[in-house]
């Protein structure tokens, strides 16, 4: 264990000295690592070593947060007492309960770890796809792949007895290409994860990926830019389940709700979309990329259906959140580490399958676009006005995909841009990404079949 | 641990690394921080941070590594070392052998007044408390029509940075800052308007929790009653902070390792007019004031100014002096610790202002729209790799130099080389948002923007 129980109830007991009604370990120790080629020759083979810790005290739903990196039981005793000494003028109103520790995760597998791999291996990987992709094309000017690990352990242990400790492995690779042609450039790229297997990357399809990604960066060079103005939009599955995470995710998280600064803090339990639309965070998928069995609070994931049949059914919900709105967690704590204090948070949050073909969604369109590939997103929860980019994009024009496009941007209002999903495939595929908000970037997994969107603000040239 | 703490363990890792032929260099970073927030009048978060980071660098024959922990005792930073060490070595057989990365020897700390200023430590915790209330309350008080305040925080905390290596160099310097900022959300009817203000400044005088809420108030509501453009190519004015979040998707550009790695736009154009001739823009870490200021770079090299555009014509790449000397271009001292190398970043940028008022670059033309505010982050709208970006914005429609309707909804797009070429009117105006570029408002005519069809 990474603190002794005993030092952890002192350290518990003491932060609890001035009338705290809730108190709150997190421990970490991390390791990490970046490996990345430049010119077809490796660059980096950096390691970081995170080891910290957190204490949390509620006062009703005033929240405390003292961070150190002195895991001894001094370092953790000062930074407790300094915790309880933001409020100076209360006097114990409880002990903590006996800790009870939980059973370790088995939702990743721990068999072998990143630094027990020899690097070679993982170089010889890297090179492959900067060589793989180089082949595809003359127009390939530069690739930057790149391996990220993460190994995350954790310790929680709180004043109501709750004792957990948990490992999360985070493996993802990382391929850029740039390509070039009569003094115009383009780049693509794509990531492929696993939390499980640190040689996940052997199993991947080199020439797939390499073949993909060129042929998106070529498609992308020669294109257009998009055209401006109000259209209809199919969104493709995968990373297309970007546009729920932004337009309605973020303001579902009870960070946001309860001091009712999101659009939907007053909404659940309304109709807000068609009933094709049912929508989920499932912080339970076997090897799902946002998948945990604990959260960073230490309560278990659950599968939370957030809109049924087009209902808001609930939020995702944190203890302070729980405090703040009545609402009962759903294991949605989470942070990116000791330095940041929980807050509500996604998972791997999806559209669900629907009944549609993506041919039958765009052979009723005059004029619109295909987002066949999206990029990042971001959101105001205030306002819901949310807004991200299109990385590989078509125009449909009479029922056909027809030419591609470059530079779309869809913007628009969540519970505006939710109502008008009107069609939603069968094809359900989730994809990884990082989130970052409040309590730091977070790995999030999002998903969707494709869907219509029957009218959304496409942000391209003006002519 | 204490800084002759740190230097005692770093002697013994110096023995260590003489045996291994290997050269060696440590960078502590030690701070100190605190903020605090509201939330609907009750303390809403109060967080206080001690944390301390080394990152060991090791030379080994021509090839390097980088290994960071955030655990500084003598074992953990022995381990630190060697897991550098192996990367250097894991890292060899790739590396040019003319290439020979080499440690900084000289301690040339520039003197920075003003750049540690602990007047904050004398200001008791409880007006630090109310400064933070004030920053909530002062916008919700300012109007009926202010729904919440979506985020807002008072902050401080101070660093020392410490920089060691086996050539005998060792210095040190500490900084500080304080942080305030309000964002808040306006609402009328059933349209909703947010908006916010942000300070920085390393002398707690300076910071107005009361001035930053009723400003980010004022910008909220200003924002309320707005329609939606029609689509076309309009002149527009760029506020300067509008100005600045842009003009990160450029930096990257002038860095010599990215010229290295031919990913810069600006690849063969120094000494080529790249840009409008009105633009003069500079690298600048003696800015006391501004948080990019340091006194020597993440090697040690003395802090100084680099023209980066001179009256439109590009000048100089940033450079480490790894870079330097590789691509034989000046040092510029501006090395950045990266992910597993040392790396090139900007310190301070600061594009120097013009003659004309605000009010004479938005009476330019007819009609222009004034950009005040970016929707969402340059990430979900931009490429770095073309400078193309597309993204949702609010600001107001100008008519004859007069003020009309709000404006929102809309897109604003462009490729921002392209942009920078075409700036026909610079403002005499900088921003003060605790940005660590400073920028004018910008006049550039033939903006796209995507509204109402």
């Amino acid at each position: 264990m990474l603190i002794h129980q005993g030092t952890l109830e002192k350290t518990l007991n003491e932060a609890l000295s001035t009338g705290a009604d809730f108190a709150e370990i997190f421990a970490e120790e991390s390791y990490s690592s970046v490996l990345s080629l430049i010119d077809s020759k490796p660059k980096t083979a950096s390691v970081g070593r995170q080891y910290g810790a957190g204490i949390r005290l509620h006062f009703g739903v005033e929240e405390i947060y003292v961070t150190t990196n002195d895991l001894s039981e001094a370092g953790l005793l000062k930074a407790a007492k300094r915790a309880a000494q933001a409020k100076p003028t209360g006097s114990r109103k409880i002990q903590t309960q006996n800790l009870n520790p939980s059973a370790p995760d088995s939702l990743h597998t721990y068999g072998e770890l990143p630094w027990q791999i020899d690097r070679d291996r993982k170089f010889s990987f890297l090179k492959d796809l900067d060589q793989t992709s180089r082949a595809q094309n003359s127009k390939v000017t530069q690739t930057s792949p790149m391996l990220i690990e993460k190994v995350q352990k954790v310790l929680i242990a709180n004043s109501n007895g709750l004792l957990v400790e948990d490992q999360r492995n985070n493996y993802r690779t990382f391929h850029e290409v740039i390509v070039e042609d009569a003094g115009a450039r383009e780049s693509f790229s794509r990531n492929y994860f696993s939390t499980t297997d640190p040689v996940f990357f052997e199993s991947l399809n080199v020439m797939d990926i390499s073949k993909t990604t060129v042929d998106s960066a070529l498609t992308m060079l020669k294109a257009p830019f998009a055209p401006a103005g109000e259209m209809p939009v199919v969104i493709d599955n995968g990373f297309g389940g970007v546009i729920f995470h932004e337009a309605c995710g973020h303001g579902l998280e009870t960070t946001s709700v309860a001091p009712k600064t999101s659009v939907f803090s007053e909404e659940l339990g309304k109709k807000l979309a068609e009933s094709c639309v049912t929508a989920i965070d499932d912080g339970t998928i076997e090897g799902g990329w946002g998948s945990l069995k604990y959260d960073d609070e230490g309560n278990r994931t659950k599968r939370t259906v957030l809109i049924d049949k087009g209902v808001l059914t609930s939020y995702m919900v944190d203890e302070l959140g729980k405090k703040k709105t009545g609402y009962e967690t759903t294991g949605s704590g989470r942070r990116q580490n000791y330095k940041f204090a929980p807050t509500s948070r996604m998972r791997n949050t999806f559209i669900d399958a629907g009944a549609s073909s993506l041919d039958e969604m765009i052979k009723d369109i005059d004029y619109g676009l295909y987002a066949k590939d999206m990029g990042g997103g971001s959101v105001s929860p205030g306002t819901g006005d949310f807004n991200f980019g299109v990385r590989e994009a078509y125009i449909i024009r009479n029922g056909k995909i027809e030419s591609p496009v470059k530079g779309a941007n869809l913007i628009g209002r969540g519970i505006e841009a939710l109502g008008r999903i009107t069609k939603v495939g069968k094809d359900l595929k989730l994809a990884a990404g990082m989130c970052g908000s409040v309590s730091g970037s977070i790995p999030a997994a999002v998903g969707q079949p494709a869907v219509l969107v029957s009218k959304i603000l496409v942000g391209g040239r003006a002519s | 641990m204490n800084l002759n703490q740190v230097r005692e363990v770093f002697n013994k890792i110096k023995s260590v690394a003489q045996k291994d032929s290997a050269e060696v260099e440590l960078s502590l970073t030690k701070s100190e921080s605190f903020s605090t927030a509201f939330e609907k009048g009750n303390l809403k978060k109060y967080s206080s941070s001690d944390a301390i980071s080394a990152t060991v660098r090791v030379i080994q024959g021509i090839s390097e590594g980088f290994a960071t922990t955030e655990n500084v005792s003598e074992e953990s930073l022995l381990e630190t070392y060697r897991e550098a060490l192996q990367s250097a070595k894991d890292l060899a057989p790739s590396k040019n052998p003319n290439e020979k990365p080499q440690l900084w020897s000289k301690n040339e700390k520039v003197n920075l007044p003003g750049l540690l200023d602990l007047g904050y430590e004398g200001v008791s915790a409880e007006q630090k408390i109310e400064n933070a209330r004030i920053l909530e309350k002062a916008a919700l008080d300012f109007d009926s029509r202010i729904q919440a305040v979506t985020y807002s925080a008072y902050g401080e905390g101070k660093s020392l940075v410490a920089l060691m290596n086996s050539t005998g160099l060792d210095q040190s310097y500490e900084s500080s800052g304080i942080h305030a900022y309000t964002y808040a959300l306006s609402k009328d009817g059933e349209e909703l308007k947010d908006s916010g203000v942000a300070k920085f400044s390393r002398q707690y005088k300076e910071i107005d929790p009361k001035k930053i809420a009723e400003e980010s108030a004022t910008r909220a509501l200003s924002l309320l009653k707005s329609t939606q453009p029609k689509s076309g190519k309009y002149p527009v004015v760029f506020s300067n902070e509008v100005m600045t979040e842009l003009l990160d998707l450029l930096m990257g550009h002038f860095s010599a390792k990215s010229l290295n790695e031919n990913k810069s736009l600006l690849k063969g154009k120094t000494n080529e007019k790249v840009f409008s001739d009105l633009l003069t823009m500079e690298d600048n870490p003696l800015l006391a004031d501004l948080p990019g200021a340091r006194p020597f770079d993440s090697e040690g090299a003395g802090s100084k100014i680099t023209t980066m555009i001179e009256n439109g014509v590009f000048k100089n790449f940033l450079t480490n002096s790894f870079y330097a000397k590789k691509l034989n271009l000046p040092h510029t001292a501006n090395a950045s610790r990266g992910s597993g190398e040392m790396s090139v970043a900007p310190s301070n940028t600061v594009i120097k202002k013009g003659k004309d008022k605000l009010e004479t670059l938005l009476a330019a033309y007819p009609e222009v729209i004034y950009i005040t505010d970016l929707k969402g982050g340059l990430h979900a709208g931009s490429s770095e790799t073309t400078q193309d970006f597309s993204l949702p914005a609010a600001g107001f429609m100008y008519r004859d130099g007069k003020k009309e309707t709000p404006l929102d909804q809309f897109v604003v797009s462009g490729n921002l080389l392209d942009l920078l070429k075409r700036v026909e009117k610079v403002s005499d105006r900088l921003n003060d948002n605790g940005s660590s570029t400073i920028c004018p408002d910008l006049l550039v005519k033939d903006i796209s923007i995507a509204g109402a069809n």
